[in-house]
């Protein structure tokens, strides 16, 4: 057997060889772009921002005004800790964080204790059953947060349905006062960060093996006792991702209270619209 | 006993559950049908005038255009964004694939409020500030990581060695891609532009801390006349949001199966 | 050991045609693991060769390198005297078929089909004109119209294989073609494949685990273990003749055993097998008293007698431990007398009855020339 030494020369490279090793990064640089550009720096820049010297205009001067030469409301090139000094030491700016805190607490726990028997309804619903949950569950997160604020405001208004039906079962005969109370502060805000946090749920308990279950049922295990010592307990991590998530959204969402809740459960953020809305 | 008791209650929990979610809609809806001049359910009778008035006014209807220019270029950014990423994630391994993935999907668990208010001085230095297209750019932010979460879970299905036949019949990886791969993720494609449209068009706060009056959105519209003059025209315009919304998931329901979404075992 | 009678099938590639795969020196490692380890090979235009061996042994990682899927680590291969290393796969010009057939579910037979004429920009008229005759080629000229869902498993495999030879590829590559195919299909297919491997004349490299497949249709087998290219060589040569006792006990059954050589007689050597029992081999010259070997005897060459056995051969008397009735024929296990050694015998059954119950005491006899023995 002899080696055939005919090499007909080397192979001419093209473009798109010399590209293809990189071809995973090229694919993956418009996100990278997008999200540095748009996401990771201007994060960044609002980070920046707090430790401005403020110029004493109160306000967010951007929008408009700011625009012209030497506006805005802080002095750039400068680096101070007052912004932060003054926010901790205002009473009122402390009163509005404790309370929007708070209030994103409650919204929180409201939103777990809800999502996780939810989303282990869907786990365990039959395909096409589960197909029509996940498009309810996602639609409020992909509807206008305005029109659904609006929707709960009727219902839960002195002429509206829930009224009706409390007076209908005879628990009240006068309607009950819901709009603009925590309660119904606490409804539209649930509803507002539920959705990702029962989707994320789900796709955790998917993610752990079934014949785990039946292994455990085939044991002699309860159901009751099978969720509560294994499947429970392989689906915390997920679970904690979903907290955080919920923890973000409950603490971000700013709209919903300043149009259904009464002006104490406005948070900072709604605080920090109209501020900016009078200037 | 106690057991077929337990599962009652367990299926009314679900039942309750989705009247939570759905009954705003629905009330939202129906509101717009009333034929008075004030936002009431319509008891006996159903009227259109409400739309009718909705397309008749060219303030509505300007942004109506804005809101599909915008969500238009939405679904541009997002897919070649998403697409481009997905593939690189679904075909290539990264040393920190795991990781960067999860990163990419950060920005839609980011509140509407942080990403509009930080993207603000981006917006203004570039000069692109009250555009279509740094509203859509937002927009963007969270739609691509959908976009890349359909996308991903169809070319995870497809059977690899169905690109490899292909390069090995003689295709260049561009040829693989628009013969073979396009073709079969197709419908997953079309429910990630779908999705990257129902955001957009609904999405509200971005749109305010980015747009001017000369490009305000249908739901920028919406809010100060919800907030001031609540005439069942709001209800009209959040009839059509809606409308558009629910026809958009029920054809991404038919075109993919939505449940892969969350049955898709991320550590595959 | 020479082959007792080498088929008129069987060609070993000569050395005045260039061979038209070469590979050389190839190496493949994943991080620290090792998959394939310089391996070299060549074979000749028109030749059937099979990569064999057990599951993770590197058959599939060398095919793959050969197609282009995967780069070689160190090593080079030339198709054609062209070396391939840096060509992408697609200007290769091989022909790729999968296990899973990896049809285009989105096209149709005759699409699937014009797929590779397409790639090589062949013009509308000819490419017709060529899938008439590949179709008919693999007798599915009524299915061109067909998707891929609406065919069987055994017509999938023939599309599958038609639309890379419709562009007459240097070398065809088959990853395990007919594993998905229930038994019968895939006997069928076997012979099939073979014809129309012969008919067209294309150079092949086929992988397997399925030595029956290798066996029955290779011009010769490459066997593989563990990353290393153990033996390669003609069916009969590597059934009859192994060289190492893997490749003894990976093809076909073997009965083997660990010897030392106790004398050593002109053409025949006696070694002395675990139990105090002596086999004689036919000494190929090789052998010196004293050594170890491990010996071993295929099935099909161990006779059983019920009494009178012949002379001059390997003669034992046992018991029939256990047998299996395999349906065109029976396997028995006997333990020779006064020992543990256990040997493996084969009986076809044109007739349908075994002739040994178990139970029975016979002798089993082989003949020295039958004997296979390894040194090491």
């Amino acid at each position: 057997m002899t080696v055939v030494e005919t090499d007909l020369g080397g192979y001419q490279k093209t473009v798109v060889d010399r590209l293809a090793p990189y071809a995973k990064y090229l694919l993956l640089s418009p996100m990278i772009l997008l999200m540095l550009g748009f996401f990771v720096i201007p994060l960044l820049w609002l980070l920046r921002i707090s430790f401005y010297e403020s110029r004493g205009a109160s306000g967010f001067g951007i929008g408009g005004a700011a625009g012209q030469e030497g506006g805005g409301f802080y002095v750039e090139g400068t680096w101070t800790l007052d912004n932060y000094v003054r926010f901790f030491t205002d009473d009122y700016f402390m009163s509005v964080m404790m309370f929007t805190i708070g209030f994103a607490l409650l919204v929180t726990l409201v939103t777990m204790i809800l999502a996780y028997p939810m989303a282990y309804y869907i786990y365990r619903a039959p395909p096409k059953l589960k197909t029509a949950l996940i498009l309810i569950v996602i639609l409020p997160k992909l509807s206008n947060m305005l029109v659904l604020v609006y929707g709960l405001q009727m219902l839960l208004a002195n002429n509206g349905l829930v009224n009706e039906l409390i007076m209908l079962v005879g628990v009240s005969d006068e309607p009950i006062k819901l709009v603009y109370t925590l309660f119904s502060a606490t409804v539209s805000k649930v509803l507002l960060v539920i959705p990702y946090t029962i989707l994320v749920i789900t796709a955790t308990l998917h993610t752990l093996d079934p014949s785990l279950r039946e292994a455990s049922r085939g044991l002699g295990a309860s159901p009751f006792k099978t969720f509560w010592l294994v499947t429970f307990p392989l689906s915390v991590p997920g679970t904690l991702i979903a907290l955080l998530i919920t923890i973000v959204w409950a603490l971000g969402a700013f709209v919903s209270p300043s149009l259904l809740g009464n002006p104490e459960t406005q948070t900072l953020r709604s605080r920090f619209r109209s501020r900016r809305s009078r200037t | 006993m106690g057991a077929v008791l337990r599962k009652y209650a367990w299926h009314a929990f679900a039942i309750l559950m989705c009247i939570y979610f759905l009954a705003p809609m629905v009330i939202a809806v129906l509101m717009s049908f009333t034929p008075s001049r004030f936002l009431r359910l319509p008891t006996d009778k159903w009227s259109l005038r409400w739309y009718e008035a909705f397309f008749n006014d060219p303030k509505w209807m300007e942004s109506l255009t804005n809101s599909l220019v915008v969500a238009g270029l939405t679904i541009v950014i997002s897919l070649i964004v998403g697409m481009a990423a997905a593939l690189a994630f679904s075909r290539f391994k990264f040393k920190w694939g795991t990781t960067i993935y999860t990163l990419a999907l950060t920005p839609v668990f980011t509140p509407a409020v942080i990403i509009g208010m930080s993207m603000l001085g981006v917006a203004y230095q570039t000069g692109m500030w009250g555009g279509h297209l740094i509203i859509a750019i937002a927009h963007s932010l969270w739609a691509f990581p959908l976009v890349i979460m359909v996308l991903r879970v169809s070319l995870d299905g497809l059977d690899r060695s169905i690109e490899e036949a292909a390069r090995g019949m003689g295709a260049s990886p561009f040829q693989v891609f628009y013969l073979i791969i396009l073709p079969l993720i197709g419908p997953s494609v079309l429910v990630g532009a779908l999705f990257a449209f129902i955001i957009s068009i609904n999405e509200f706060i971005m749109a305010l801390f980015l747009g001017t009056s000369e490009t305000e959105t249908m739901p920028r519209v919406i809010y100060p006349t919800l907030r001031y003059r609540l005439t069942p025209l709001v209800a009209a315009a959040s009839g059509i949001l809606m409308l558009v919304t629910v026809i958009g998931l029920l054809a991404s329901a038919r075109l993919m199966n939505l449940r892969r979404l969350v049955e898709y075992n991320r550590s595959q | 050991m020479k082959a007792a009678n080498p088929s008129s099938f069987e060609r070993t590639p000569s050395a005045d045609v260039p061979p038209v795969l070469e590979v050389r020196g190839v190496w493949k490692t994943f991080g620290d693991a090792v998959a394939v380890e310089s391996v070299s090979f060549d074979v000749a235009d028109g030749e059937f060769l099979f990569l064999i061996g057990p599951s993770g042994c590197g058959k599939t990682t060398t095919l793959r390198m050969i197609g282009g899927y995967l780069e070689p680590t160190r090593g080079d291969i030339y198709i054609r005297g062209r070396r391939m290393n840096d060509v992408p796969l697609e200007k290769r010009n091989i022909g790729m078929v999968f296990q899973s057939y990896a049809l285009f579910p989105h096209m149709t037979v005759a699409e699937n089909v014009a797929f590779g004429l397409r790639m090589r920009g062949v013009p509308k008229r000819e490419r017709a004109e060529r899938i008439a005759n590949v179709l008919d080629l693999v007798e599915l000229s009524e299915f061109a119209d067909r998707y891929p869902v609406q065919l069987s498993g055994g017509q999938r495999q023939r599309v599958a294989i038609a639309r890379v030879v419709v562009y007459e590829p240097d070398i065809l590559l088959l990853d395990e073609p007919l594993a998905n195919l229930d038994r019968r299909l895939r006997d069928s297919m076997r012979v099939e494949l073979k014809k129309l491997q012969e008919k067209v004349g294309i150079t092949t490299v086929y992988v397997t685990h399925d030595q029956e497949e290798a066996l029955s249709m290779a011009d010769r087998i490459a066997v593989m273990e563990g990353g290393h290219l153990l033996q390669l060589g003609t069916p009969s040569e590597v059934y009859n003749s192994p060289k190492s006792p893997f490749v003894a006990t990976f093809l076909g059954n073997t009965s083997s055993y660990q010897a030392t050589v106790s004398s050593v007689d002109g053409t025949f050597t006696d070694l002395e097998i675990d139990g105090g029992l002596t086999v004689r081999v036919v000494n190929g010259g090789d052998l010196e008293p004293g050594e170890n070997c491990l010996v071993s005897v295929r099935p099909e060459r161990v006779a059983l007698f019920k009494a009178s056995p012949p002379e001059d051969q390997n003669v034992f008397r046992g018991q029939i431990d256990f047998l299996s009735y395999l349906g065109a024929g029976v396997e028995y296990i006997i333990r020779i007398d006064g020992t543990d050694v256990t040997i493996r015998a084969h009986e076809a059954l044109p007739a349908g009855q075994p002739s040994h119950r178990e139970g029975e005491s016979v002798y089993v006899a082989w003949e020295p020339g039958q004997t296979v023995y390894l040194k090491g």
